[in-house]
């Protein structure tokens, strides 16, 4: 059974996972650029992107993602993944995505949430304070309501922009269709993850839109991966988390009584 | 609590409304906004290909290109005599 604390836990395996694959992307994009390739530095204080460096944080990035997944040191560990994504996006604009961005918001949060109550080598007895999961889930939603608003624009709407990403070359009628279907979708699962009753539908269809992310898109596989362990482990939080279950176990706690959480 | 999500919602919700789409820290992915088109002619004013593995990683639309890539596309594509960037409805050019 899934209970609160597996959730998290789940939630952070699904980011030290994700952790992994983007501390990858970054050594791939950062040693290309130490190679000779076009730099876009952040700002002129950014020290020269040099293979050596990239390597040691990556290495750095690497070790925190294991022991966030094992659950080891687990607070330390996903503060330090999220301090080597804030310097890998702050040594060159070209390691910027969405999906780097809101795995280092998670982090952070995460860091909090008491992850490492169950299924962690190191585990924690002490009982997590409420708004870390909650600003977890939120932000999940977030991501989800913006992907879908910045869609709404004429260009992405005809579908052309999907034919072109796809791996198959499809009758632009279905890609104009499922441009549609997209933002539908990520627009349900922003608001259905937060009703009891839309909840199951919402899980479901937030599954099949990574799957289908990952399957159908022709590029960036691996990113995308990291993208779909970001957000799919995270649902595990509202199943629990916002089916009720989750205000009685803090009904003892004044500061709960008091927010009427 | 209501602070923070607050900080959530607004971050992406000033950048949706910024003037240049997609941007950064606004959830953007996929939207289709803001391609970069870039296009190198040789003297001959023939148009060359531009090899992909000229960049670090894809050409993200969130970041802007027009002060750097003219340059560095003259540099780097061969027999490069003229380069034109256009990104967001602003173009910049130059002659290799």
């Amino acid at each position: 059974m899934l209970t609160a604390d597996r959730a998290t836990a789940l939630a952070r395996i699904g980011l030290g996972l994700a952790g992994l694959l983007n501390a990858a992307e970054g050594w791939t994009l950062l040693t290309r650029i130490a190679d000779g390739r076009l730099a876009l530095p952040v700002t002129d204080a950014a020290p020269p992107v040099q293979t050596w460096s990239v390597a040691v944080l990556t290495g750095a990035a690497m070790l925190a993602a294991l022991a966030v997944v094992l659950g080891w040191r687990t607070r330390a560990a996903a503060l330090v993944l999220a301090g080597t994504d804030v310097l890998v996006l702050l040594w060159d604009q070209q390691t910027y995505s969405s999906h780097r961005l809101l795995s280092t918001i998670l982090l952070v949060l995460l860091a909090f949430a008491g992850s490492d109550r169950t299924w962690a080598v190191r585990r924690s007895e002490a009982e997590p304070p409420p708004w870390p999961r909650l600003l977890m889930m939120s932000q999940l939603s977030v991501c989800y309501l913006f992907a879908a608003l910045s869609k709404l624009n004429t260009t992405f709407l005809t579908g052309a922009p999907l034919h072109a990403w796809l791996r198959w070359d499809l009758p632009v009628l279905l890609t104009f269709a499922m441009a549609i279907g997209a933002v539908l979708t990520e627009l349900f699962i922003a608001v259905a993850l937060w009703s009891r009753r839309f909840r199951p539908l919402a899980v479901a269809l937030g599954v099949l839109l990574h799957v289908s992310i990952v399957v159908g898109l022709a590029d960036q596989t691996w990113p995308l991966v990291a993208f779909a362990l970001t957000c799919v482990p995270l649902y595990g939080l509202f199943l629990t988390e916002a089916s009720g279950r989750y205000a009685p176990r803090h009904a003892a706690s004044p500061g709960m009584i008091r927010t009427g959480a | 609590m209501v602070l923070a999500i607050a900080v959530q919602v607004l971050v992406p919700l000033v950048a949706l409304f910024s003037p240049d789409l997609p941007n950064r820290g606004g959830f953007q992915m996929y939207s289709a906004l803001g391609t970069v088109r870039m296009t190198v002619l040789d003297d001959d004013g023939h148009r060359l290909r531009v090899d992909p593995d000229l960049f670090a990683g894809i050409v993200r639309p969130e970041l802007s290109w027009l002060d750097a890539l003219p340059d560095y596309l003259c540099k780097h594509v061969p027999d490069a005599a003229t380069v034109e960037v256009s990104q967001n409805g602003d173009t910049r050019r130059a002659t290799c």
